[in-house]
């Protein structure tokens, strides 16, 4: 089972040390988001910045983790976990957000 | 011969072993496209005589969801039985005593002497992980009241396979991966003393098809020219027999003796002479041949070709008829001279024998008057029933006739779901009177009514039902239909679909497998949510078709003055950063604009048609502006892109204001050790790299054990002065290895075109050959490189071959030869 998994960390080392420490097996995709923005900024008709954007202090990952196994196969429900200890840094959100990967809508695949 | 052209439809073409790989191939894919692209390929190698030395080929073919399917082996012809000896009973154990098993007939014969059925079974060598195509055919179900099938692995285990109860007689295929090196096929028959059953045709082959992981979609561009998701890509044709061309088998026997003529009235002699079949008659004016055809009554015949001659002066008349006297004529065609149908004709059974044949009538008989036949073919229109023929519809020359005197008539096929959304296609190629409605369930739901126009029709619906029907719509009506198509073009919730990525003129077919890549640019279409300069113009023309072939694109018009462009939402400063984007004129005089990324600016020329460009560099955004304020940009613009990269890769729509994400391709999991011959091979390849500015680093092809310790390789080389080069290597462990440069990167070569690179391996006399010439060096270390691999290599990816380093380019042909081929072979393969 494919899922979808959205994870801040407090700094961007935190988040390298947790991408390094996964396998190069190909069973995950990882696009390293940074400091998003969160609120844009503002510029004038001839695109001189008037207000900065404001980014989030937080550094965000986006995971596409490929062919989970289910906690308990035999469950009426499955359920997948976090892998690697990711559980610690994720988030949920309503949409994709400010990052999607083609053809595959979060809501449709997040834990 | 007598020269009426007869004897033609005998002249059986035999087909290529070409196309009937290609054959193979399409029944069991799911998706099927550039046949010819691939044919050519598959010929260019027949005709050097190396299509039956490849023990494993790939072209850009054939697809299902996660695989990609490999020309050869094909199955069932092609491949190597590992049981080869399954035909034979004593290569079958009995179980427990439970019965017999003989051969009988040709067949195995197993018997029930226990009363709780016979059991037998034989255990099969396979290698784990590795994907095997088993055939089995209950011949004759016999006396047996039930049979089964069971394969697992153990005796009478399941876990891989379970058929039970089943009576019906037939071939049957199932595809299994074992996790266990010994797996056993178990044959049920019987329940009853005595009760036996006749098995043929147990077979076990591998197949060296490819998994194929992505996990997100991607766009392609298709035969058509146009960007493509491939989530939108339409499954295979749905309507059977849609352009009513299909036929049945042969009906009319041989005319090389008498057997089955008959002499049509009684009063002549039956002889054959050469291939034809003569009647002579006496004295009698009236006299024929005829042949007896079993057909079914309200089914259409077509008579594919007659010819037939008569040596007097009287006339020749060609009948169809119920009577073996060929009187009265359901159809006919009268000539008095040679009679030699020129078009195709047709008649509706109206018995359950039908007699077809020859009657001459002379005015004076000479005594040695004949009419003689060497040539007659009649076929059963439409033989499998794909169409449901309601109320007065018919099936006649090819064509489907919706003809009703009032009542409700149709051609119907059951083929649609509900809830599906599907494109039909069809013809009007004839329209007599009346007109036509086009429903998808019986008695409503119509998608169109009242046609009637001689023309092309294309209709995009959601089923509600499963019923195609195409009808009359009212009163009298006789309206003939051609060509008709209903594709499946719901949005696909498949996203592992391999990509057979086209040139923008829709040729040059190849797959195509890039790495992971990321849209920086977000409303990639919507340019309306960009920034635009306060002295420029956007607006939307929605008659203009985009790249994807879809219907409206934004116009950006630049005056040669200040503040004038249009900008990206800022993302991420990246370098490299490889901008792109679909632009083609709007003014032919004004057809220029400028590429920025917040440093650096390039300039591109638009033409009449859509062309995509792209310019590298690196920046924040991207921004298209008539840099220096001095010339007037007059475009269409469509599909922007910003790619952390130094080249861009295929298109990436981001329709919101979420920046989006390709996964990374992989194309691994071919090969077994039947295959791939550990001692000596040739791995070839047909490739180009994604640009010439894609280093590709750790993009690799391999035939190896699993590992990167035992493995011949093609590899884009990382070592520091010859970073990109296409090297070759053979490796042993991860110290002993050797490697030549088969196209070296600085030297002018273009690595983004594709190249052919064959390496032959054998310990001690390795040979590599690139575009028909052998790579030499005055060091000999790499044809001299000894190893022993001890039938360790039993995988080909498109990786290093642990999954790793996978391969990122275009890949025209992937071949494994299981013996090293000569000098002439290999400069043949790789011209």
């Amino acid at each position: 089972m494919n899922k979808i998994g959205k994870y801040e960390f407090t700094n961007e080392s935190t988040a390298k040390s947790k991408i390094n420490a996964l396998e190069d097996n190909h069973k995950h995709v990882v696009i390293e988001l940074g400091n998003i923005t969160i609120t844009p900024g503002d510029y004038d008709e001839e695109g001189n910045e008037v207000e900065a954007p404001i980014n989030s202090v937080m550094y965000h990952v986006d995971v596409l983790w490929k062919g989970l196994e289910p906690v308990d196969a035999e469950a009426e429900t499955l359920d997948y976990t976090h892998p690697n200890g990711w559980a610690d840094y994720a988030v949920e959100i309503e949409d994709n957000g400010v990052h999607a990967f083609m053809g595959l809508d979060y809501a449709d695949y997040k834990f | 011969m007598l020269g009426l052209g007869l004897g033609s439809h005998k002249a059986s073409a035999l087909r290529s072993l070409a196309a009937k790989l290609l054959a193979k191939l399409r029944e069991r894919s799911t998706y099927y496209e550039n046949n010819q692209g691939s044919k050519d390929t598959i010929q260019e190698i027949d005709n050097y005589e190396l299509l039956d030395k490849a023990s494993i080929l790939l072209t850009p073919t054939a697809y299902s969801d996660a695989r990609v399917h490999c020309v050869k082996p094909s199955l069932p012809d092609y491949g190597k039985n590992l049981i080869p000896n399954s035909g034979e009973a004593d290569s079958w154990t009995i179980v427990n005593s439970s019965g017999t098993i003989v051969n009988e007939n040709g067949y195995l014969k197993l018997t029930d002497t226990s009363g709780a059925y016979g059991y037998t079974h034989i255990p099969i060598t396979v290698e784990t992980g590795k994907d095997y195509i088993i055939t089995y055919n209950l011949v004759d179900s016999g006396t047996s009241s039930s049979n089964y099938i069971r394969i697992g692995n153990s005796i009478n285990t399941t876990n891989y396979h379970s058929e039970a109860n089943f009576t019906s007689t037939g071939k049957r295929t199932i595809r299994i991966s074992p996790s266990e090196t010994t797996i056993y096929i178990t044959l049920i028959s019987g329940i009853g003393i005595g009760k036996y059953a006749y098995w043929n045709d147990i077979t076990v082959q591998a197949t060296a098809d490819f998994d194929f992981d992505r996990a997100s979609s991607a766009t392609r561009i298709n035969s058509d020219g146009l960007v493509q998701d491939m989530q939108s890509i339409t499954d295979p044709e749905l309507v059977l027999n849609g352009d009513f061309e299909e036929l049945g088998d042969e009906l009319v026997t041989s005319t090389s003796s008498t057997d089955n003529w008959i002499n049509a009235r009684s009063n002549s002699v039956l002889s054959v002479v050469g291939d034809t079949v003569r009647a002579t008659t006496g004295t009698d004016d009236t006299f024929g041949i005829s042949t007896a055809i079993t057909t079914v009554i309200g089914k259409t015949y077509k008579i594919n070709s007659f010819g037939a001659r008569n040596n007097s002066s009287g006339s020749l008349i060609m009948r169809v008829s119920n009577t073996a006297n060929l009187s009265p004529a359901i159809y006919q065609d009268v000539t008095t001279d040679d009679l030699t149908l020129t078009t195709s004709a047709y008649f509706v059974a109206t018995a359950t024998t039908t007699y077809i044949g020859f009657l001459v009538t002379i005015p004076v008989p000479t005594g040695e008057d004949y009419v003689e036949t060497n040539l007659l073919s009649v076929q059963q229109v439409d033989p499998n029933d794909r169409w449901s023929l309601q109320g007065e519809s018919y099936i006649d020359s090819g064509k489907g006739v919706i003809y009703s005197t009032g009542d409700f008539s149709a051609l119907r096929q059951t083929i649609l779901t509900s809830g599906r959304t599907y494109r039909l296609n069809f013809d009007i190629v004839d329209s007599t009177q009346g007109s036509i409605k086009i429903g998808y369930t019986s008695g409503g739901g119509e998608i169109e009514a009242s046609l009637s126009g001689v023309g092309s029709y294309e209709y995009n619906f959601e089923a509600n039902g499963t019923l195609l029907d195409i009808a009359r719509f009212s009163g009298a009506t006789d309206i003939s239909i051609d060509n008709v198509s209903i594709k499946d073009i719901t949005f696909s919730e498949d996203v592992d679909l391999a990509r057979i990525n086209y040139d923008s003129n829709g040729e040059n077919g190849h797959w195509l497998l890039e790495p992971t890549s990321t849209n920086l640019v977000t409303y990639s279409e919507d340019f309306s949510q960009w920034t635009l300069g306060i002295n420029s113009t956007l607006t939307y023309e929605s008659d203009v078709v985009a790249p994807d072939g879809s219907l409206g694109v934004y116009r950006l018009t630049n005056p040669a003055t200040f503040n004038t462009y249009i900008q990206s939402p800022l993302f991420t400063y990246n370098n490299p950063v490889t901008l792109s984007i679909y632009a083609k004129y709007a003014d032919a005089s004004n057809n220029e604009f400028d590429l920025y990324d917040g440093t650096n600016t390039t300039r591109k020329i638009t033409t009449s048609e859509w062309q995509r460009f792209d310019a590298v560099g690196f920046g924040n955004q991207l921004t298209l502006v008539n840099s220096g304020d001095t010339y007037i940009t007059d475009i269409y613009i469509w599909g922007a892109q910003a790619e952390a990269l130094s080249y861009a890769t295929s298109y990436i729509p981001t329709l919101t204001g979420s920046t989006v994400t390709r996964a990374t391709e992989t194309l691994t999991g071919s090969g077994n050790s039947t295959l791939i011959n550990s001692t000596q091979g040739v791995l070839y390849a047909e490739i180009a790299t994604l640009s010439e500015e894609d280093k590709a680093v750790g993009s690799q092809i391999s035939i190896s054990d699993g590992t990167t310790d035992k493995r011949i390789v093609i590899f884009s080389s990382a070592a520091s002065g010859s970073e990109g080069d296409i090297k070759v290597a053979i490796v042993k462990s991860s110290t002993e290895f050797e490697e030549r440069v088969a196209l070296d990167n600085s030297s002018g070569t273009d690595l983004a075109s594709f190249n052919k690179i064959a390496i032959g391996y054998m310990s001690g006399k390795n040979v590599l050959f690139v575009n028909g010439r052998e790579v030499t060096e005055a060091n000999t270390n790499f044809e001299q490189f000894t190893f022993d691999f001890s039938s360790a290599l039993n995988t080909l990816d498109f990786s290093d071959g642990s999954g790793s380093n996978n391969f990122r380019g275009k890949v025209k042909a992937i071949a494994v030869f299981d013996r090293i081929l000569k000098q002439e072979a290999l400069i043949n393969l790789t011209s």
